[in-house]
């Protein structure tokens, strides 16, 4: 039965020390949900029996048969802990109650964006690892959002007993590859470790590590171990922790700690870790799977572990589940390490409020954020919507940093394009209701203060996806959240039935809400475009669509891949248009950007909103540029961010000032639509070289400049060997290595390049990377398992753009591939020639 | 001068873009007589029988070249055939500046014309003001080679399986249901020829050449030829049938007075001139469209065009469709009229082949649905005057602006006369959002790339005015194009809607995300003013004679002092924030860069001799010399 009432986890949630919001990250596979059922059994929401099993976590019916976890799930847990315990923690604390918030998440890499979601209302997170596979790409990934978001990471290496079980391998094998894995994990943490998170690197003689199956439901920490044995060496808890790990050997005979692992006489010594941790667990697994009937419970006798009468009569595998879940409880550990490890918000926000906030950090809103202060201005971040069971409607899922949030009041929801002072982007309503969410179930409550997740009712309809709540008029927004994918793959929907069209339409919006990385609008020849990140994805959610959303049959095209435009040489000359009335003359170059450059524009490191000097300083230092052009950069785009340049590099030209707001409007217009196919540009940097205007300003206007600059740009890209770059996949593959002849074989057709190729230690897995054009992805995944018999399985992740090889105008691959989307388009198949935008002097 | 307006220069060498088939059928080029091509004999009776006192001849820029041997030819011909001594007055007209299709009453009433003679391809829309008629192109055409085609393409798309499983198809369709015929590929009940007005003169023939083939293969489906009215005269009031048809359309026994009727004083405009296939449930035996014959139906195809059936159980999507026409906007406009599920097989006299236009016609739908799209997300709407000549260009404009004002709309809309269109002019308006376009049906549909911001169609607009879920919101396949029908689809306009709903954003399919538009509310009016604007005076020209003053309370409001200085309205404006949105906003202002001096009075009065403040005025300064 569930052990604790709405009202305590209310009342907990009045002390934010005592809260812990927590998600749990991991590549796929490894065990996320398996073992979050440990933490629910133990707050009593499922029967501990079912832990392991169930996924409670798992609410959807595709997850269920899928086997894997699509949409992050929260779930709010009250846990009492022991008294003793709480000195270990280092932070202040009240009590102790403790109010876990904890999100379970997706480990696929294609909805990465649930985990971001997830990530930005947590301030710290279980990585879990399977200590057989190991660190793995989506591992990294989320380890390096979050380490990005300020979150601090503990680790559990899970599967544990498939080591024991399958492997079969010795103590001091397994002490080396858990080693390993977890040295693993600390290069990644330190290779993205934010100075201001302080030591975030993981060790298990700090009970930073746990060691767990999710499946039987057991987990340790060094803790637990020197626990037992503090009393036993009459030593301190914390020193005996370090002596259980690392190079500690322990001498039975002289009864003596050294770090040598020979004893005086040369004869080897055992590991402290083999000989207190691994030992007893391997004495039992011994003892359980070879039936050894009499020793049994001799060891858990010795262990402390009682079992009732029914469970003395298990067998096997089913006892070795409960005797070791008795010996070694994983919710206990777990929470344990949570509740220590973690940081509390109050804690937390402290050190965050500079990544979260976008406003000055001596407002009254980033003062609150910092303070946790339930009495400070409201600041609440919606990071997604939940569908609820009224169709159409969602749940504004979301963490308060400041403030407390309560139905009434009106307050200002503000979208991710508010800017202060500005009306756009900005709602002021009030909030019509507070719920809890509890994994399957949601529990209504009054009010909510900071330092909590929650979900309200009523927002939905102005947020779509995300957005920020307060109660300050002076509030910035809270900084919009990075996804570490984007969506790449597109289908087009249509509708089977010509009188659905609103269903699909009504479809389509509640699709793009319920889904963090989700995008779907009307392409200019009017097809409905749903767009996600990889096949899978798309599967998903064209499902989702289909079914839920719009709930009529739909025909679904074959999915399409968005190219760029780009140029690999300087314009071959200087290109010149002439303005309708000839009056206005631009001459105009392309040049390539430095791919470096151009995906430092794309992750947002040189942004137009930068000052004009610090980013000509840094593009001159950084990027080779004479700073007098960098600090002309007139403008970014396409939609004003994009990774394409427009410079003024013109000498004293008269009017130019006022030309600027026309040439920036036709630059987006044409960055969006490039020359050669109408797909957006991508680094390419325009230079203005010379403008010849009209003396009298009603002939340089807007109407003039416009359709001139537009026509300019492209002249100048045709002049510059257009080219096309397409999306690339990063996969990584890990299979035994009787499969790689499948895999090559498999990546060799689809234009796939091998890049590296690493055997794990200790087991026969090899772990493939290669690039993988997005375009020759579709089906890869099928193909694969059939190349392999089922035994590799692709991770697909969107990794870069790539160069293809030639030019649009020349006939070839790139020239058809132009050609084609052209068509696609509805366009002539053939580029318009130079002459069309290229004026004659 | 020249830096307020292009040379003369310009002018004079400015290239005329000709369309080569127009010029190819004048009398200049083709060799053919000016008599035979322009229908001197005809047209002289047309003038006399009118009683017109003066007649102006308007001609495309490609038959201007023959424009005055017809003059004299006219004139001959009027001479010889009158018995009245007054003398009939003749004048030579250019093409409107929108488009050659369209009739320009403008210049017509210039010199007070009471006929108007129209040259060359025209779109048929009805006049407002003044009686028409035209006299259209005359394309050459193989008759047999367009017969021979077109039955090859009949039976190859409409007769996949060969004519004999017709019988069997029929029955299928019968039984299966009655309601839509679209999803089985359907045997033609009934074929209707229709054509580019230049190949007039001939479809007759080729009306009776495919009849007689088709029945010689075994086609049961009836073929009809769709009837052209040559003459549109707005004063008659005969009710259904023009005075002048016997006469005119002896030889075709034809239509009624295209939307006549849509004159007799009620509200029948939207019925009479529309197309009336689009009433989605047509019936058949009402009053309106049962024709003169007992037991036929006749249905209009575009203004002044208008097919009659003897089966009245048939409307016009039931029917296959046979164009005689090169691509062009006709054939676009015809298409799109017709939707996407009625098959439509094209011959083209100039390139002399056939073929079935399929997916096209979706495919631009699907392009117009995007432009849709773009209109619903527009705060602030410009309406476009196309045409000065079409009978009801004045109504719908004042009638979108009604709507698109209203509140539950609440856009900004100006009205804007630019002649003819292009993209320099229309991007000088960089505050508005989406452009539509009052025109005539084949001049509407602008399909280019080059426009900085959509241009859509009154149709699309109104459809981009309805709210989701509602209604008609989405389209399937209908397209209205003729303004007559749209000006009828009347203001019914929505009740006021609470709040809430009123302010919550909307889903832009066009950028996938939460989009709240702007919302213009309508002059807020001060206690003063009581008067109400008309719509189409009101606003904007007030604007610019009245001295604005800014106004504090909101950022986009303009307040208007009237004469005697009191505030008398309180506009909003778009512009405004537009300008606020701009980076250069003029001269600037340097504030706190100069160092601060004493006020100094500067010149005085108008250019063309100021005075200084010494006294002398700048005239003085240039004689000064001489006098001293």
């Amino acid at each position: 039965m569930v052990n604790f009432t709405v009202d305590e986890i209310r009342g907990l949630m009045d002390r934010p020390s005592n809260i812990r919001n927590m998600s749990v990250i991991a590549h796929v596979d490894h065990g996320k949900s398996t073992l979050t059922d440990s933490l629910v059994s133990k707050a009593g929401i499922i029967a501990s029996a079912k832990a392991g099993d169930m996924r409670f976590t798992d609410t959807r019916d595709d997850e269920k048969e899928r086997g894997i976890t699509i949409k992050s799930t929260a779930i709010s847990m009250y846990f009492p802990m022991d008294k003793e315990d709480l000195v270990s923690i280092s932070q202040k604390t009240d009590g102790n109650e403790f109010l876990i918030n904890l999100i379970d998440s997706p480990g696929h890499v294609d909805f990465s964006s649930e985990v971001t979601a997830a990530l930005r209302v947590t301030d710290g997170a279980l990585v879990v690892v399977d200590c057989i596979e190991g660190v793995c790409v989506q591992t990294e990934t989320v380890l390096r959002q979050a380490l990005g978001e300020r979150i601090k990471p503990v680790v559990c290496l899970n599967k544990v007993d498939r080591a024991l079980l399958e492997l079969q391998i010795g103590k001091e094998d397994l002490y080396q590859s858990f080693m390993r894995t977890i040295e693993s994990v600390n290069v990644v943490i330190a290779t993205y470790n934010d100075a201001v998170l302080g030591e975030s690197q993981v060790y298990p003689e700090k009970g930073t590590v746990a060691f767990a199956s999710g499946l039987h439901g057991w987990a340790f920490t060094l803790r637990q171990f020197a626990n037992r044995y503090a009393k036993k060496f009459g030593v301190d808890k914390d020193k005996m922790m370090t002596k259980l790990w690392g190079d500690n050997f322990f001498n039975p005979k002289t009864k003596k700690w050294t770090s040598k692992d020979t004893d005086a006489d040369g004869k080897p010594l055992e590991r402290a870790f083999n000989m207190f941790v691994l030992d007893p667990i391997f004495r039992v697994f011994d003892a359980i799977m070879n039936f050894k009937k009499d020793e049994i419970p001799k060891i858990l006798e010795k262990l402390d572990v009682k079992l009732t009468s029914d469970e003395s009569d298990l067998e096997g595998k089913a006892l070795l589940k409960v005797a070791m879940r008795k010996f070694l409880p994983a919710g206990d550990a777990l929470l344990e390490m949570i509740v220590i490890n973690l940081p509390s918000p109050v804690t937390a926000q402290r050190y965050r409020v500079e990544t979260l906030y976008e406003g000055p950090m001596d407002d009254e809103s980033a003062i609150g954020i910092r303070d946790c202060d339930p009495n400070g201005p409201l600041m609440l971040y919606v990071s997604k919507m939940v569908p609820t069971s009224d169709k159409g409607r969602f749940y504004a899922f979301g963490r308060i940093f400041s403030g407390t949030v309560k139905s009434g009041p009106k307050i200002r929801i503000q979208g991710p394009n508010y800017t202060p002072g500005k009306k756009e982007d900005l709602f002021v309503k009030s909030i019509q209701r507070t719920v809890l969410m509890m994994g399957r179930y949601i529990e209504p409550i009054e009010d909510c203060p900071a330092g909590n997740i929650l979900g309200l009712v009523g927002v939905d309809q102005f947020l779509l996806k995300s957005g920020t709540l307060t109660s300050s008029e002076t509030a910035h927004n809270l900084k919009v959240m990075k996804f570490s994918v984007s969506p790449v793959v597109q289908v087009a929907v249509e509708v089977k039935n010509a009188n659905d069209l609103p269903k699909l339409v009504e479809g389509l919006k509640r699709l793009s809400k319920s889904d963090p990385c989700v995008q779907a609008w009307i392409n200019e020849n009017g097809d409905h475009i749903v767009a996600g990140a990889g096949e899978l994805h798309l599967e998903i959610i064209l499902k989702d669509l289909e079914q839920d959303h719009a709930q009529i049959p739909l025909k679904i095209s074959d999915p399409v891949v968005g190219y760029r435009e780009t140029v690999q040489a300087e314009s071959s000359m200087t290109a010149l248009s002439k303005s309708q009335n000839k009056h206005n003359r631009l001459y105009v170059t392309a040049a390539p950007l430095d791919e470096e450059l151009t995906k430092a524009i794309e992750t947002g490191k040189i942004n137009p909103r930068d000052d004009f000097k610090a980013r000509a300083r840094v593009l001159a230092d950084d990027y080779g540029w004479d700073v007098t052009d960098a600090r002309k950069i007139w403008c970014f785009g396409p939609e004003t961010t994009g990774p394409n340049l427009l410079v003024d590099v013109t000498k004293g030209v008269q009017y130019l000032n006022e030309i600027k707001d026309s040439c920036v409007a036709a630059f987006q217009w044409a960055t969006k639509e490039g020359v050669c196919a109408e797909e957006n540009m991508r680094g390419i940097r325009f230079n203005i070289l010379d403008v010849t205007l009209h003396t009298d300003a009603i002939h340089r206007g807007g109407g003039q400049i416009i359709p001139v600059c537009r026509r300019v740009c492209y002249a100048a890209a045709l002049l510059a060997k257009p080219g096309l770059q397409e999306p690339v996949y990063l996969v990584e593959i890990q299979c035994p290595d009787s499969a790689l002849g499948g895999i090559y074989s498999c990546l060799n057709k689809r234009r796939g390049q091998v890049f590296s190729e690493e055997p794990r230690v200790g087991t026969p897995m090899v772990t493939v990377k290669a690039y993988l054009p997005v375009s020759e992805s579709f089906g890869f995944n099928a193909d694969l398992r059939q190349a392999t018999g089922g035994q590799a399985f692709p991770q697909l992740v969107f990794d870069h753009w790539s160069l293809m090889g030639g030019s649009c105008l020349e006939p070839g691959k790139v020239n058809d591939i132009v050609k084609s989307i052209r068509t696609r388009k509805g366009l002539k198949p053939d580029i318009p020639p130079l002459d069309t935008y290229y004026d004659k002097l | 001068m020249a830096a307020f307006s292009t040379t003369d220069q310009d002018i004079i060498q400015h290239r005329i873009e000709l369309d080569p088939i127009a010029t190819s059928a004048t009398s200049a080029r083709s060799g053919r007589s000016i008599e035979e091509v322009y229908e001197i004999l005809s047209t002289s009776e047309r003038i006399l029988e009118s009683k017109s006192k003066r007649v102006a001849l308007q001609f495309p820029d490609e038959a201007l070249v023959d424009s005055v041997p017809v003059y004299w030819a006219l004139k001959r011909t009027i001479r010889s055939l009158s018995r009245e001594v007054q003398e009939v007055n003749l004048y030579i007209l250019a093409d409107t500046s929108y488009g050659n299709c369209c009739v320009d009453e403008v210049a017509a009433q210039h010199v007070d014309a009471d006929l108007v003679i129209h040259y060359g391809h025209s779109c048929l829309s009805p006049t407002s003001r003044l009686a028409v008629h035209y006299v259209f192109t005359k394309q050459p055409i193989d008759v047999s080679d367009a017969v021979a085609s077109l039955k090859r393409e009949i039976l190859a798309s409409f007769y996949p399986n060969g004519i004999a499983s017709e019988e069997e198809g029929q029955e299928r369709v019968v039984k299966g249901s009655t309601s839509s015929s679209s999803s089985v590929p359907s045997y033609p009940k009934c074929l209707v020829l229709t054509y580019d007005v230049s190949w007039y003169h001939s479809c007759q023939q080729v009306y009776l050449g495919l009849k007689a083939e088709l029945e010689r293969a075994g086609v049961k489906a009836p073929l009809v030829l769709t009837k052209v009215e040559r003459g549109w005269d707005p004063t008659c009031k005969a009710g259904g049938i023009r005075t002048e048809r016997g006469k005119e359309n002896a030889s075709n026994d034809c239509c009624r007075g295209g939307g006549g009727e849509g004159f007799d004083g009620c509200s029948s405009g939207s019925e009479g001139g529309g197309c009336d296939r689009i009433e989605p449930d047509l019936k058949p035996g009402s009053a309106e469209e049962v024709g003169i014959k007992e037991g036929t139906i006749r249905w209009t195809l575009g203004p002044c065009r208008s097919v009659e059936l003897a089966d009245p159980n048939l409307g016009p999507t039931d029917c296959h469709y046979l164009y005689l026409g090169p691509e062009s906007l006709s054939l676009t406009n015809l298409l799109l009229r017709l939707g996407p599920s009625t098959p439509l097989v094209s011959y083209d006299p100039t390139k002399r082949r056939s073929r079935l236009e399929t997916g096209r016609t979706n495919r631009l739908l699907m392009k117009r649905y995007h432009k849709v799209e773009q209109a619903r997300d527009a705060s602030v709407v410009g309406l476009l005057v196309g045409t000065l000549g079409i009978r009801s260009y004045l109504p719908l404009l004042s009638n979108l602006r009604t709507k698109l004002e209203s509140n539950s709309s609440s856009r900004k809309v100006y009205t804007i006369s630019v002649g003819k269109l292009n993209p320099a002019k229309l991007a000088n308006f960089q505050e508005i959002d989406v452009f539509v376009l009052v025109a005539c049906p084949e001049n509407s549909l602008v399909d280019s790339k080059e426009f900085y911001k959509p241009i859509v169609t009154p149709f699309e607009m109104e459809l981009a005015l309805r709210r989701r879920g509602e209604e008609g919101e989405v389209w399937s396949g209908e397209y209205v194009l003729d303004l007559e029908r749209l000006v009828g689809s009347e203001v019914e306009e929505v009740v006021e809607e609470e709040e809430e709903e009123e302010e919550s954003p909307h889903f832009s399919l066009i950028t996938g995300t939460y989009l709240s538009r702007t919302k213009y509310r309508n002059v807020v009016e001060p206690p003063e003013s009581s008067e109400t604007h008309p719509p189409l005076q009101g606003g904007d020209s007030n604007q610019l004679t009245n001295r604005p003053l800014l106004r504090s309370e909101s950022d986009r409001t303009v307040a208007m002092r009237g004469s005697d200085g009191k505030v008398t309205k309180i506009l909003e404006t778009a512009s405004k924030p537009h300008l606020e949105r701009r980076g250069w906003k003029g001269l600037e202002q340097r504030l706190g860069f100069d160092p601060p001096s004493l006020l100094e009075e500067g010149k005085r009065g108008i250019a063309k001799g100021y005075a200084h403040a010494d006294g002398q005025s700048e005239g003085d300064l240039v004689t000064r010399p001489s006098r001293a």
